[in-house]
């Protein structure tokens, strides 16, 4: 009897342990915070972590100075049909603007943001809550152990001797079956996720364990081909595949966004810009064009499988308005070393207020070295500033919080010499302040400047 | 001995439960499906048992209010974005009420592939992509 309450003792220990850590160890989904430029609003569309499925979804959108007032359509799709929407009345005071829509089951799903002229979709993935096989195990066995407990204790009062060996045997193999599982649990390598490694459905999110093994090693995906054209007052872009030429619809956010499009008029001003999805590979972003010429365009992008690109190209546009991006004149302080060394470039803000953009306190964008057209310059960089730790914060701080700076360094090792152009931005009072300048880099050997 | 032989039997039948549970999520499940909607039609794609090799993809066709319709042309074209891999579309044949079969798609290789069907009508073509787990 001692050794059965020993036994027993081991069993409630492990419950009241082992298997609510593991439990805690499932997937789950954090906010996706997304970036997008319809037409004249830049915005930041914050989906909220979702849980429980099914059930509400909250959606931020941040809008920043200059956005116009007016009513922003928030749908969720599901397989093309419409599960729930709402309206959100955007006011002109830059900020957060809350909507709540629901969802109805895990899988991909897409958010449909309508200004009324121009509709975007962000695809994204509804997780499911999954057990890996050995949690299953574990949970299984240490059930099996308790049942076959009770049977060991029935038959050893009512028989006794011999005949609870057989039973109690059962309870030792459940319990090395849990124990093993427990332990193994932790190690046994996730599945492909469904969305950033496979191309998600319903199946594959709600048991990614189905098919683990049946994947191949490498998810990786053909680079892209990106052609610019620019459409009514937009810049559309045309994104396909590398090796087959279909268009490419499975891009991720990867900082905030799914695709970062720079853009440098001839004359050396910068829109920084986050195209969205109209279509399958069809990306828009509104810019109209302060001066006709060669336009360089270089847009940031993360395939389904992993990995970052740049895709760049030259578009020439007539010029069809006057408004260039606004600049600002932060004081920079500059360590330009020869080429290939690392220099550092630091904007002094002035004070401790900024607040992140895109996952980052500060961007540098570095085109150059530009001998002709800006358009042929052979490098393109985005330098970042990260977040610094901030232990009272454990997520990603978002942009309602203003409490960094005042200085932003970037550090860049530009690869020849020449004169380049760059622009610093980062985001004060939701308006994103973008300081340019021009960098002349010697070459190496050379003095510093 | 006769109630010996059944606590025996009972405590057999709860570590094999217990296997079963354990082996559970390693089971094959035969028939793979999924749908997708376009912007008119929405197709769902059944495939017994996905292997490398000619499969048999079967697809059935509705509106999106549900009521299976036929479109003029349905062309199927696999792809395998991994790999960069795009196959020659094929043309599917009508079955009736509308279901379509592409008997004999030659998919050369296990892992995910991309379904990508074409409907063709008098207002043009509309296109659903879905997703189909190949097994080696």
């Amino acid at each position: 009897m001692r050794a059965l309450l020993v036994i027993l003792c081991v069993i409630g220990f492990a419950w009241g342990g082992t298997i609510p850590a593991a439990a805690d160890g499932a997937a789950g989904g954090g906010d996706i915070q997304v970036a997008q430029t319809l037409g004249d609003r830049e915005l930041t569309v914050i989906i909220r972590r979702i849980e429980p499925v099914p059930g509400p979804v909250h959606v931020d959108v941040v809008t920043h100075v200059g956005s116009p007032a007016g009513d922003l359509g928030l749908r969720l799709n599901r397989d093309g049909g419409t599960v729930s929407g709402t309206t959100v009345r955007l006011t002109a005071k830059p900020g957060f603007h809350t909507g709540t829509l629901r969802v109805d089951g895990p899988g991909p799903w897409e958010l449909v943001v309508d200004d009324g002229q121009r509709v975007a979709t962000i695809p994204f993935v509804v997780p499911a809550r999954v057990m890996s096989p050995p949690q299953n195990a574990a949970y299984g066995g240490f059930v099996a152990a308790g049942v076959l407990m009770l049977v060991t204790i029935a038959v050893a009062l009512r028989r006794g001797g011999a005949a609870s060996f057989v039973p109690a045997a059962g309870v030792v193999a459940a319990l090395a079956v849990a124990v093993t599982a427990a332990l193994l649990s932790s190690s046994v390598p996730p599945p492909p996720a469904p969305g950033s490694d496979l191309d998600p459905s319903v199946d594959n999110v709600t048991d990614p364990y189905a098919n683990a093994q049946a994947s191949t090693v490498d998810y990786s995906r053909p680079p892209v081909n990106l052609v610019a054209t620019a459409v009514d007052d937009d810049l559309r872009l045309a994104l396909t595949d590398g090796s087959t030429g279909r268009p490419v619809d499975d891009l991720l956010v990867h900082d905030s966004a799914f695709a970062h499009l720079g853009v440098v008029s001839p004359s050396g001003k910068l829109w920084h810009l986050h195209p969205v999805r109209v279509g399958p590979g069809d990306f828009r972003a509104k810019l109209v064009a302060p001066e006709p010429g060669r336009y360089a365009v270089a847009a940031e992008i993360s395939r389904r499988g992993g990995g970052r690109q740049l895709l760049r190209t030259t578009v020439t546009l007539a010029a069809g308005g006057t408004a260039a991006p606004a600049t600002e004149d932060v004081p920079l302080d500059r360590k330009i070393a020869a080429a290939g060394s690392p220099s550092t470039i630091t904007a002094r803000f002035g004070a401790r207020d900024l607040q992140p953009w895109l996952g980052m306190v500060g961007h540098l964008i570095v085109v150059g070295p530009v001998t002709g057209e800006v358009a042929d310059a052979p490098v393109w960089a985005h330098v970042h500033a990260m977040t610094p730790p901030t232990p009272e914060l454990p997520d990603k701080p978002d942009e309602s919080v203003a409490a960094f700076g005042p200085d932003v360094p970037f550090t860049y090792s530009f690869p020849l010499p020449g004169r380049y152009l760059v622009w610093v931005q980062a985001e004060r009072g939701y308006a994103v302040r973008t300081t340019p300048a021009v960098v002349d880099v010697p070459a190496a050997g050379g003095e510093r400047r | 001995m006769n109630r010996r032989a059944i606590v025996a039997g009972a405590a057999l039948a709860v570590v094999v439960a217990l296997v079963a549970l354990v082996f559970r999520g390693t089971a094959d499940s035969g028939t793979t499906s999924a749908s997708a909607s376009g912007s008119r039609y929405t197709v769902r794609l059944s495939v017994d048992d996905p292997r490398t090799g000619p499969n048999s993809l079967g697809f059935e066709v509705t509106d999106k209010a549900g009521t299976p319709v036929a479109p003029d042309e349905v062309t199927v074209e696999p792809v395998m974005p991994v790999m960069g891999h795009a196959l020659a579309p094929v043309t599917a044949n009508p079955e009736g009420q509308g279901r379509f079969r592409a008997p004999t798609a030659d998919l050369p290789m296990a892992g995910p592939w991309q379904i990508t069907v074409s409907l063709r009508d008098a207002s043009g073509v509309d296109q659903v992509v879905l997703p189909l787990l190949v097994k080696g």
